[in-house]
């Protein structure tokens, strides 16, 4: 497995190519279930939120198919490893497509940044395969030179659908 | 349209009534219920001392009112509509099938850096990993019909912090004794026969919905308590997302399970435990929280239904 490691950024402020590198990477790593590395590219205040409804504009007052912070994260990923979890005996796996992410917005002064990333994903189980069609939007900001996560907003096609298990990040 | 049915006999015939009217409708402090079936139990009959789980749950709003929020989920289970009705009451499961989980919240949680407050969600998925004497010792009632409810005394609910203000509306509203007896009843599952489960403590009703033998659709309803604080929706909303790891422990198991039930090996599912001889006609008792009385009980209201007309 190629370990494809994160660069520095060259300048106090992402060009749009290391932004688009950075969304590339963080579909690798989890397709190829890096998820301790993963977890790393978001910051410590970071939240995960897949919305139920479509053009959600609350995660708190208002149901989220997802709404994570990172020690929620890191828990979900510690599971992932558990010995015990029989839900993941045999593994999931997934596969990500992306567009090419777009720069939404670009504000070096208040230190945020915003890209779009139409995607699909499709998981797998045992003879199970699901495709997922979403939008990724992230909301970035920088760190010691580093390019972090705040906030991870994935508007799937048919949010309101009824799902099954949903066990891997998108 | 009326062209084209003048001579027909259109105006003798079934369809010429329209739609059904449902005739047996009760409005029970703001839930609808209807009965399509002219016959059977009517409403106070079939539900008797069940209601208090309603009335506490509507109790819990400092204006005795429960308002639709947060959205309605709807997931899919590959299982017998029935695995999930059992499950509501089915306290052995826990402590093993969400160790993946609730376990790893535990254990996640020690080793965190110390810090003020314990955050919502570990509080709502810790309680899951509570030994087997907890969940005995929560109890579980039996009221005729199938209906019944676990957590006699206390529950997985009856533990979490203090709202801000809430405490303070809910005094000015009932008076502080009337209150504190609202706030104590700690029900953690109450379920209506055949398939609707509430949660008065985190207001919320799950509906299940029989699609096919292996096939079901449960559709979760949440609720806000008018002119109470916002936290108890987010705290409600948190607990009921479909995605939570918690889920997918209980939806592994319902599969696995259902693909069981295809073997012939054999073909029985055993509801034995703490079983008593006495117990048929038994009604509005309390028994030891892991029994499956509550389900031997939704057999006999099964039985009784679907024997009724004959």
């Amino acid at each position: 497995m190629s370990m494809v490691a994160e660069a520095q950024l060259k300048n106090a402020v992402p060009t749009d190519q290391e932004m688009i590198d950075f969304m590339v990477r963080e579909a690798r790593l989890i397709d190829q279930q890096r998820f301790d590395e993963w977890l790393d590219l978001y910051a410590d205040d970071a939240f995960y939120w897949t919305p139920l409804e479509w053009d959600q504009t609350d995660p708190r007052l208002t149901c989220s198919l997802m709404y994570e912070d990172k020690l929620l994260l890191s828990i979900r990923v510690e599971r992932l490893k558990g010995a015990r979890t029989f839900s993941q005996k045999p593994t999931s796996r997934c596969h990500h497509v992306l567009q090419t992410p777009q720069v939404d917005s670009r504000n070096p002064a208040a230190n945020n940044y915003v890209t779009w990333t139409p995607m699909h994903h499709i998981e797998t189980r045992m003879d199970e395969q699901t495709l997922y069609a979403a939008w990724a939007t992230h909301h970035l900001s920088v760190e010691n030179g580093r390019l972090k996560i705040k906030l991870r907003r994935v508007d799937l096609i048919n949010c309101d659908a009824a799902f099954g298990n949903i066990q891997l990040f998108m | 349209m009326k062209k084209g049915y003048e001579n027909t006999g259109f105006e003798q015939s079934h369809a010429a009534s329209g739609m059904a009217p449902v005739r047996h409708v009760r409005n029970y402090r703001g839930f609808v219920f209807a009965k399509i079936n002219d016959g059977g139990l009517d409403f106070e009959e079939f539900f008797g001392e069940s209601l208090s789980s309603f009335d506490n749950m509507i109790d819990r709003s400092p204006a005795g009112q429960l308002k639709v929020a947060g959205g309605v989920l709807r997931y899919m289970h590959n299982c017998n509509w029935k695995m999930r009705v059992e499950n509501q009451t089915d306290t052995c499961h826990p402590m093993v099938a969400h160790e993946s989980s609730a376990g790893t919240v535990v254990e996640v949680w020690k080793k965190a850096p110390p810090v003020t407050k314990k955050p919502m969600a570990v509080e709502i998925i810790a309680p899951f990993m509570s030994p087997y004497e907890f969940f005995e010792n929560m109890g579980i009632r039996i009221w005729d019909n199938g209906h019944g409810h676990t957590g006699v005394h206390h529950s997985i609910h009856s533990d979490y912090s203090a709202v801000p203000g809430y405490f303070d509306k809910m005094k000015a509203a009932y008076g502080e004794e009337r209150a504190k007896a609202i706030l104590g009843e700690n029900r953690h599952n109450t379920v209506y026969f055949p398939n609707i489960m509430i949660k008065g403590p985190i207001q919320l009703l799950r509906h299940f919905k029989p699609i096919a033998a292996n096939k079901t659709l449960v559709e979760s309803w949440t609720f806000q308590l008018v002119d109470a604080p916002d936290m108890l929706l987010e705290r409600t909303l948190m607990y009921n997302r479909p995605t939570s790891i918690v889920g997918h422990d209980d939806l592994e198991m319902y599969e696995r399970a259902q693909e069981g039930l295809h073997s012939n090996g054999n073909e029985w599912v055993n509801l034995q435990r703490l079983y008593s001889p006495d117990e048929a006609g038994q009604t509005n008792v309390a028994v030891n929280g892991t029994s499956e009385w509550p389900m031997r009980h939704q057999y006999r209201a099964w039985t009784k239904f679907m024997t009724m007309g004959m």
